[in-house]
């Protein structure tokens, strides 16, 4: 069972990682870190040590199937929520070889967000 | 969630619209990869607001030697009206249209090749366009009706044909996302062309649909 603490977002959209943060409890003390691109995210990865990763795919300097490559080579153990509008099964295909169960599709909706924070910690 | 002036975008609501845009055509790429067996490669959509007339030399500038190029435009309106225009170069254009009568066995009863070429773009363009608008439009709660699309030339992109749409020296906004089919040399650009007479209900939208994060 994983305790929730600390909440990495990667998208290069200020308004996605605002959605997503509108989507998670406000009431559990969650600690957030954001980064733009997927080379900022796996070097904040690093530094975080995130409980749970929301990683977009589409983006500038370093996609998010790069960046998830890097950051489960780094810790095989890294939860995280691929939160995409690339919803093509190909994508999903991808994604899931990657070593990801949860994709969810943009706009983030609180209902699934919460769900899938639920799932990771195991309750 | 802060706006500022009434006659322009903030960032973040340049962002927003850049983001939905995304989400919209995501949809529309997955909508297409169900019917032609595609692997799409998403690309980040720009906004930018320019003067009517300018269309044609911003389009140009954006994607280089226009006259290569065959142009699906579909006019479509809602609380804003606007028109899609979804441009290929020519040798994408023809690979397309081979890979989509390949798995979908269309147009075969067409007369001339010309003739089933407009066709099948017309297709495509059908798919990628509206599921692009309505799903734009579907987010910002807002329902479109689509005039039924065509193949122009980079010709007919004339000051006539903005005049028909807008007010020459009125300004629009130019939503634009460029997409490639991987592991194929080909790519194309949709560009959303929106009258700015909406930008106050484009607004409103926009602060309704960031309500339901706050």
């Amino acid at each position: 069972m994983i305790t929730i603490k600390k909440i990495l977002i990667v998208d290069d959209s200020t308004s996605a990682r605002f959605f997503i943060k509108g989507c998670i409890p406000k009431d559990k003390g969650y600690e957030f870190f954001e980064a733009s691109d997927g080379a900022k995210g796996v070097e904040a990865y690093k530094q975080v040590r995130p409980d749970v990763t929301f990683m977009d795919l589409t983006m500038p300097v370093m996609t998010g199937f790069e960046a998830i490559e890097i950051i489960k080579a780094f810790d095989p153990q890294a939860a995280i929520i691929v939160l995409t509008a690339d919803i093509q099964t190909k994508t999903i295909e991808r994604v899931n070889a990657l070593g990801i169960t949860t994709v969810l599709k943009k706009p983030p909706v609180k209902s699934t967000v919460e769900e899938a924070l639920i799932k990771i910690q195991g309750i | 969630m802060e706006t500022n002036d009434e006659n322009t975008f903030s960032e973040m609501e340049i962002d927003t619209l850049q983001e939905i845009m995304n989400i919209a055509f995501g949809q529309a790429s997955a909508d297409l990869a169900e019917v032609i067996n595609v692997f799409i490669v998403l690309s980040i959509p720009s906004l930018k607001l320019k003067k009517a007339v300018s269309l044609k030399e911003f389009i140009n500038n954006e994607i280089g030697n226009l006259d290569n190029f065959k142009i699906v435009e579909q006019g479509y309106w809602g609380k804003s009206r606007g028109v899609a225009l979804l441009a290929f170069p020519h040798e994408a254009e023809l690979e397309l249209i081979a890979m989509f009568r390949e798995d979908t066995g269309m147009g075969f009863e067409a007369e001339s090749s010309d003739e089933l070429d407009n066709e099948m773009l017309i297709e495509i363009g059908n798919i990628l366009i509206g599921a692009c608008v309505s799903k734009m439009a579907e987010l910002l709660k807002d329902m479109v009706t689509f005039v039924p699309p065509r193949v122009i030339s980079p010709e007919q992109l004339s000051e006539a044909f903005v005049e028909n749409r807008f007010e020459s020296e009125s300004r629009v906004i130019l939503l634009k996302t460029i997409f490639q089919i991987e592991g194929r040399e080909l790519s194309g650009h949709l560009f959303l062309v929106n009258s700015l007479d909406s930008i106050h209900t484009l607004k409103d939208a926009l602060r309704e649909f960031w309500k339901q994060y706050e």
